[in-house]
């Protein structure tokens, strides 16, 4: 009888237990979704935001268009050198076969600027985003765990920040296992490990600020454990900075490759805009002033970094509020 | 008495990072895999042989020791033998580095002089076109790969136009030149990549001081200046500039290495035979020592540079007092 009873009361609060839980969570879901909503119609009325975002979306789709494409036969595909190249055709300025004219192989450069955005793109998002982890998560450490564990991160990255990136990341390129063996998961890490410094130090600035107010006490006096409040106070808290950081890091990293493919430490196999303009530089384009060989690549890259950095000034003018009373 | 021993607390600093940054790079050398000594000499030669020429560089040895001995004669400035030139890596660095410091000096000067002047123009006609013109045209800049805009100039104005010289330091076969000669050749032939190097690192001056200057504008002293009537251009130059210079030079620190990377690569493609164009050139016959010195020679001087700068801030800036 008494089990029974027992039984009943559970039965009873059990259901009332969940669905509080269940409430508070949609609630925290609702606060969340009226503050995205917020931040898109801010990010909307920002002209600068807008211009970014639709030259991104342009290359974005580029990259995405560029295998269907050539599957439909409108556009060459540059990795496959055996069908696409003809030496005959080197360096031919631009026709109405070929758009932006042909490379020292005689590639269609047009094709060669489609494909290269792929892989630009992907090397930039996937250095940015270890950029990312890396940044915010040694940033979070040395913000949240006490003195020592602070200085010894900070100081490990004063010195990331004092080593000069290019000869740098040039060694780093030449000696990280497979040895000599150029490939773009090279170049991504590479980048990925020498550009989260500044990154870690925005990030650890944040936090020392957030730590101090009343909510993190809060938590602290309860008893929360310190990797429950970083994972649930500080994170949701630094995030917006770290997101606007990282999508700025991503022209960085575009750019970087670029430096890195024109000391010839990329794949040649895989294009890339940087690639093309090595190829430009060492067999013949750059001497017989191919400029549309010449032009392309650059004008990219160029286009990109400025979406990306347009993008992301106007979040931070969104999400900062020092910069909002400008 | 304490500002000398802030000094020499931060030349101990630089020294402690010299330390970890030589570390980082023994060890990443040490990660290569298979043995340098084999790598030396080639896959062809006897294993004897091989062998007296590690025992010969102490290459048997433990690790630990290898690590103690090169790092003693690191400190003595000894950085290995480079493998290519058949010289001492010191030797082959320094020549060079005096060909880079040359350029980036006169490049980083004009850069100043002109990305702070344009930034002081930008952040007082704040939203006007004139504004609009020069942000946008130095963000277009900074998006630029320094080795493209390189590229460019050299093709139209140098190739096409003839107006400078396509590549090198000096003209091709000049051996008695006079002083006067030798110093107008050289500026001519630095005219090109010192252009290339200024306009790309501009941008970051151009902009720093603008925002500096648009912050320093909403100030209450500069309302205090013009309710006594002081003329706009005289706010701007004695009340704000001088404001919106400190937060300038204390980041202007953390592009400089963003400005020897562009370097770099504008001696590449200017074949200008300074620490780019060595890098290229080691990356090319696979020269590790000289690649190493590079790293360490230029780290070196980017902590000095960082040092000056720091310097320049104490006293500039009246409240930082050591």
């Amino acid at each position: 009888m008494t089990s029974r009873g027992h039984d009943l009361d559970n039965r009873e609060t059990a259901p009332d237990v969940k669905s509080v839980k269940r409430s508070v969570r949609a609630e925290k879901w609702r606060l969340k979704l009226t503050k995205m909503n917020k931040t898109m119609t801010a990010f909307r009325k920002s002209r600068m935001g807008m211009v970014g975002l639709v030259i991104l979306l342009i290359f974005v789709l580029m990259a995405i268009l560029a295998e269907p494409l050539y599957d439909l036969g409108i556009i060459d595909n540059p990795n496959r050198v055996t069908e696409s190249s003809d030496p005959t055709r080197a360096l031919k300025s631009p026709s109405a076969d070929h758009l932006l004219g042909t490379d020292e192989k005689g590639r269609d450069v047009f094709s060669e600027i489609f494909f290269g955005s792929r892989n630009s793109l992907i090397v930039g998002f996937a250095a940015a985003l270890i950029t990312m982890v890396l940044g915010a998560g040694i940033g979070l450490f040395a913000g949240s765990y006490g003195r020592s564990v602070d200085e010894f991160l900070m100081r490990t990255t004063d010195l990331f920040l004092v080593i000069p990136w290019l000869p740098f990341a040039v060694i780093l390129a030449t000696f990280l296992p497979p040895e000599n063996e150029p490939s773009l998961f090279k170049i991504i890490v590479v980048i990925g490990i020498t550009s989260w410094p500044a990154t870690a130090r925005i990030v650890r600035a944040q936090v020392l600020s957030i730590r101090e107010r009343a909510f993190v006490e809060r938590a602290v006096a309860i008893g929360s454990g310190k990797l429950h409040i970083m994972g649930t106070h500080l994170l949701p808290n630094v995030f917006p900075l770290v997101f606007a950081n990282a999508i700025l890091s991503v022209s960085y990293a575009i750019l970087s490759e670029a430096f890195l493919s024109f000391f010839g430490l990329s794949d040649p196999t895989k294009i890339t805009w940087g690639l093309m303009l090595y190829n430009s530089f060492n067999f013949g384009g750059f001497a017989n002033e191919a400029y549309w060989f010449v032009l392309p690549p650059g004008i990219c890259i160029i286009i990109v970094v400025l979406g990306f950095t347009f993008v992301s000034y106007a979040l931070d003018e969104i999400m900062n509020p020092r910069l909002r009373r400008r | 008495m304490q500002a000398r021993t802030i000094l020499l607390k931060r030349i101990v600093n630089i020294v402690i990072l010299l330390w970890a940054v030589w570390t980082l790079n023994f060890f990443l050398f040490h990660m290569l895999p298979g043995d340098p000594a084999q790598a030396l000499v080639g896959q062809r030669i006897p294993q004897e042989i091989v062998d007296k020429l590690k025992h010969e560089f102490g290459l048997d040895e433990p690790l630990w020791k290898q690590y103690l001995v090169s790092l003693t004669s690191a400190a003595q400035g000894k950085l290995g033998y480079s493998w290519f030139y058949h010289e001492p890596v010191m030797n082959v660095v320094l020549y060079r580095l005096q060909f880079t410091l040359l350029l980036v000096g006169v490049g980083t000067l004009f850069t100043v002089l002109i990305g702070v002047r344009l930034g002081i123009i930008a952040g007082s006609k704040r939203g006007e076109p004139l504004d609009v013109a020069i942000v946008g045209s130095s963000l277009t800049f900074y998006a630029m790969p320094a080795f493209w805009l390189g590229m460019l100039l050299l093709m139209t104005l140098a190739a096409n136009f003839e107006l400078f010289p396509l590549s090198g330091a000096k003209k091709i076969g000049a051996i008695d030149q006079s002083l006067g000669e030798m110093i107008v050749d050289r500026l001519w032939h630095m005219t090109l990549p010192v252009i290339t190097f200024v306009l790309v690192s501009m941008s970051e001056f151009v902009l720093m001081m603008r925002n500096a200057l648009v912050d320093v504008l909403t100030e209450d002293y500069i309302i205090t200046a013009r309710a006594k009537g002081i003329t706009p251009r005289m706010i701007v130059m004695k009340h704000a500039v001088p404001n919106a210079l400190l937060p300038t030079v204390a980041t202007a620190a953390m592009f400089i290495g963003w400005m020897v990377t562009g370097a770099i690569m504008i001696e590449v493609v200017f074949s200008w035979p300074g620490i780019g164009r060595l890098t290229w050139d080691a990356l090319s016959v696979r020269d590790y020592p000289v690649l190493q010195g590079i790293f360490l020679v230029v780290t070196l001087t980017m902590l000095v540079a960082n040092f000056i700068v720091d310097i320049i801030y104490t006293y500039i800036d009246p409240r930082v007092r050591y």
